[in-house]
């Protein structure tokens, strides 16, 4: 193998690698999927955890989200209210579980998934 | 199920005598539904008497004021068997413990004895004179007054009798806007007639209410967080006494109400964690050492530091 084999195989190895990096990354970024609606609930959490480690132990979703507010992503805060507000039904009362799609709860899950990563 | 435009307007029409006070309006409203007691404590002329004339007001409710003094006995307070001449028999008088908001001004400066025949009406929701017993009227409710500052020719009550109060609500000095808006009120020409409330919940509503209030759901995982949150209070290495077991059912049931007036039917961790400080903190004990240590430990910021570490279901 001569020099330049040598070189391009390096080049190649350097750029695969940086690119498996950049998508192990990005997928890092990525919250999980959930399965159902209750089990977005529990990613909720889980993002609110992340991206507060300062949040008390003792701490409920209406405060993790009140400050998840503060922070100001511009989300649809009525419809994730309203989600809540469903959510809570089910947990504590004699709701329906909630039911998949929440596209602005998972939004604001992800905006919380990759502000632990700034 | 109550919606929240009757909290509404119980909180707007006492907001048009009592300047700023929509969360002790809440508190009073939630205690009330829950059937339990209140123990009001303020310097004097925070408006603890105007507060509750005027949340008796609002309910159509009946409304006895009495001020507690070193000489009272317990006939002063819950009635007793007086000699009628004409009939020539003992005839029972009530007193005036026998309404619905009964208003028990410096509850601390009456005797032991007229104490404990007020706290033991409170506890039965009935009193019992020489074998004769009378039910107190429903709903039944004790708004005690007293003034944390006061150490002279006070009787301090016992843990036991304070344990009886559902909710202690601290009345602090008002803020600068506040103030000026009360200074304004109460300058008023007296020909204006000033602010009278009207009654804007009619007794059957209330008792419809009251009847409600008891299907709100309270589910196991909040019945455990509320157990939890009592444990975790006997256990603090600052606590020399923590919560009792009647505490931990009197702040599930005044959550339960505080659900009911939100127009939920069913209770949440936060409506727990809403009214833990007020329902515990004269119930707790700080050890002697931490009180003394001057690090500005207080009862309240305990129960703070216990609820933001209990784990609530989510």
């Amino acid at each position: 193998m001569d020099a330049e084999t040598a070189a391009a195989i390096g080049l190649n190895l350097a750029a695969y690698a940086s690119l498996a990096a950049a998508l192990l990354q990005w997928g890092r970024q990525r919250p999980p999927r959930p399965a159902d609606g209750p089990a977005a609930f529990r990613l909720l959490e889980r993002a609110l955890r992340r991206a507060f480690p300062d949040l008390p132990r003792g701490f409920t979703l209406k405060e993790g989200l009140s400050q998840a507010r503060l922070e100001g992503p511009s989300l649809r805060w009525e419809e994730i209210d309203r989600t809540v507000a469903e959510y809570e039904a089910f947990r504590y009362g004699s709701g329906p579980a909630p039911s998949l799609p929440q596209p602005e709860l998972m939004r604001l899950v992800k905006v919380l998934w990759r502000r632990r990563r700034r | 199920m109550m919606s929240p435009s009757l909290r509404d307007r119980v909180v707007g029409e006492l907001g048009k005598v009592v300047v700023n006070k929509e969360r002790e309006t809440e508190l009073l409203l939630s205690a009330l539904l829950a059937g339990g007691h209140v123990l009001l404590e303020g310097v004097p002329g925070v408006s603890k008497t105007l507060l509750t004339k005027t949340f008796s007001r609002c309910l159509e409710l009946d409304f006895q004021r009495v001020q507690f003094t070193p000489d009272m006995l317990p006939l002063d307070i819950v009635g007793g068997f007086i000699f009628d001449l004409k009939e020539r028999e003992f005839e029972f008088r009530r007193g005036p413990v026998f309404t619905n908001i009964l208003l028990a001004d410096e509850i601390n400066r009456a005797p032991p004895k007229v104490q404990s025949a007020l706290l033991e009406s409170m506890q039965e929701g009935q009193v019992t004179i020489e074998g004769h017993t009378e039910a107190l009227p429903s709903p039944h409710m004790v708004i005690a007054t007293q003034n944390p500052i006061e150490f002279q020719g006070v009787y301090p009550l016992p843990e036991g009798q304070l344990d009886r109060f559902m909710l202690k609500i601290t009345l602090g000095y008002p803020s600068p806007e506040t103030e000026s808006e009360v200074i304004r009120r109460n300058i008023l020409p007296s020909s204006s007639g000033g602010w009278a409330p009207m009654g804007v919940v009619s007794r059957l509503d209330l008792a419809q209410c009251l009847r409600e209030v008891e299907e709100v759901k309270v589910s196991d995982e909040v019945i455990g967080y509320v157990a939890r949150l009592a444990q975790a209070t006997r256990s603090d290495g600052r606590v020399a006494l923590g919560a009792s077991p009647r505490a931990v059912v009197h702040l599930a049931r005044c959550a339960r109400a505080r659900a009911y007036i939100a127009g939920r039917g069913y209770v949440t961790p936060d409506d727990v964690k809403q009214l833990a400080v007020e329902s515990l903190s004269h119930r707790l004990r700080l050890k002697q050492s931490v009180e003394l240590s001057g690090d500005g430990v207080t009862v309240a910021s305990v129960i703070r530091d216990v609820v933001d570490g209990v784990e609530p279901p989510r």
